[in-house]
């Protein structure tokens, strides 16, 4: 095993209401070792994006704690990635000026750093888009460029939360093979959130399955199909066994309200 | 083709129009002091450039609509700015904006003049009072409408509050903002026309009053095509400015190609998407 590059705590959040309190999230523990990619997949509403923006430090937990490369995680930092459902592109920048974000905004050298945004641009298939607006690239292209920004400032950890989630069947499961080819080539901790089984046991090293609200996490299954992995495999009977164990889960736990 | 015949009937359709007028108005025998007919607001016009009297007053009906313009919305930016971002200055001063908005600002003008004379400073002051509004309100509601996936985005990557509004913040309002400059620019104009019917020694508010006085209707009718010419440049010149700056923004975009008519969208669509090309040859 080698080092935790994330290690959580008992974390919990509570969302207060009108009517008492909400439990969005209970008791989460769990740990992520380092280059690890894991995939945590679970029902809407079962928390999943909170524990993506507690991680990120855009909230404070309830109780427990979060700690990230040594360091308790106290608010946003930058060393974290973070790349969201929504391209999140800004339409006034230009797809490299986009990239260059956060070389701007933690005052980064930016002329060392345009050489690497064109190289990122180029592992993820964006080569002479550099000049072009993001309303100008289609919605896979843009979410690409995503990836590109949060990765262009060498952070150890790669948030995702379900960023493949607004992208049609065809696109998402090219951009899954994509992904997996990036991270071949950018070895990070990527902490991968979906509602997606199949997505999860495609992408992930390791899936936690959370439950419905109040989330909680149900089990922690590790994939061991080797990489690089091709679309085929979603076919064979081993990823059918995983995807079909995973679901199982959701029932006989009661994971689905519905 | 269709582009220059549209042009060529557009020609007709109005000086059939204006003969058309001409025409009624001399058989109708309707007096000049009701309806002049087009030709003599037609030399009217031309009496008053050829003499330099609308020049004169041009002048200084722009230089007032112009300072207020700037005055009015630069202060509508900067105070719209301090509300959006100080929750104090929101609390304490919002609701005497409010107040103050629902007031016709017009209505101030005759004690504006009494503040400031009959100098340019009253027509300035009343239309920085009328443009100021739409700057101040549009620049809250502007500072205010960043998205919130993209403010989250911007928090995560550690960024500090100026950092934000710089980056983001701004950015995003600038839709909002031109908007508001829009219709302050209108504004203004309006507020200067208005201060000086109430009282001023120049302007082409103040010679419509006393062309008034003269039973002179020809003259004031070719002082209203005079304005909304003005009108007309001012606009399109804050067009020409917001074109340049929100080229980003999807509906400038779709308004350019409104206004470039359906050719230009068309070959838009062409240059977008390369199948279209080969359909199109075949």
């Amino acid at each position: 095993m080698t080092a935790e590059a994330i290690s959580v705590r008992g974390l919990s959040k509570y969302y207060p209401t009108r009517d008492g309190r909400i439990t969005a999230l209970q008791d989460i523990s769990f740990a992520v070792s380092e280059g690890e990619f894991v995939a945590v997949v679970g029902p809407s509403g079962c928390g999943k994006s909170t524990l993506l923006k507690l991680l990120a430090g855009l909230m404070p937990p309830s109780s427990g704690e979060a700690v990230l490369g040594g360091t308790l995680i106290t608010g946003p930092r930058r060393d974290i990635g973070v790349v969201f459902q929504s391209p999140v592109l800004f339409p006034w920048r230009t797809v490299l000026d986009n990239v260059l974000l956060p070389v701007d905004v933690q005052g980064l050298d930016r002329q060392r750093h345009v050489q690497a945004a064109l190289n990122l641009l180029a592992l993820v298939g964006l080569k002479e888009f550099e000049r072009r607006y993001p309303w100008e690239l289609s919605g896979g292209m843009q979410q690409r460029v995503a990836i590109s920004r949060a990765l262009i400032h060498g952070p150890a950890l790669l948030l995702m939360d379900e960023p493949f989630g607004a992208l049609d069947a065809m696109t998402r499961e090219h951009m899954n093979l994509e992904l997996q080819r990036i991270l071949l080539e950018e070895r990070k901790t990527v902490l991968f959130i979906t509602h997606s089984i199949p997505e999860a046991v495609f992408l992930a090293d390791r899936v936690l399955v959370m439950s419905a609200r109040p989330g909680r996490i149900l089990d922690d299954v590790r994939m061991k199909m080797a990489r690089p992995r091709s679309l085929d495999i979603m076919s064979g009977p081993a990823f059918g066994e995983c995807v079909r164990d995973i679901r199982a889960q959701f029932h006989a736990k009661g994971g689905f309200d519905g | 083709m269709r582009g220059t015949r549209n042009v060529v009937l557009t020609i007709v359709l109005f000086c059939a129009g204006v003969a058309g007028a001409e025409a009624i108005i001399r058989l109708l025998e309707v007096p000049v002091y009701i309806l002049p007919p087009p030709s003599k607001v037609v030399a009217a016009l031309w009496r008053g450039f050829s003499s330099g009297l609308y020049i004169h007053h041009l002048y200084y009906t722009l230089l007032e609509t112009l300072l207020g313009f700037l005055a009015g919305s630069l202060l509508g930016f900067s105070l719209g700015t301090a509300v959006a971002l100080n929750r104090f200055v929101d609390y304490f001063l919002y609701p005497y904006i409010v107040m103050f908005q629902s007031l016709p600002k017009v209505a101030l003008a005759p004690i504006i003049v009494i503040w400031f004379g009959l100098g340019i400073s009253s027509m300035v002051v009343n239309a920085a009072l009328v443009a100021f509004f739409p700057l101040l309100v549009n620049t809250m509601v502007g500072l205010r409408s960043a998205d919130e996936d993209r403010v989250n985005l911007m928090r995560s990557l550690a960024a500090t509050g100026r950092q934000i509004f710089w980056m983001l913040r701004l950015p995003s309002a600038l839709p909002f903002v031109m908007a508001g400059l829009d219709v302050a620019m209108i504004f203004a104009l309006i507020g200067a026309i208005v201060g000086e019917f109430v009282g001023s020694r120049a302007g082409l508010g103040m010679l419509i009053q006393s062309m008034n006085f003269n039973m002179d209707v020809a003259g004031q009718f070719s002082i209203l095509i005079v304005l909304s010419v003005v009108g007309l440049v001012l606009n399109k010149c804050i067009a020409v400015i917001r074109r340049r700056v929100l080229f980003w923004d999807p509906s400038e975009k779709a308004r350019t190609e409104r206004w470039l008519g359906d050719e230009a969208a068309g070959r838009r669509e062409i240059v977008a998407e390369p199948g279209r090309t080969e359909e199109a040859k075949a």
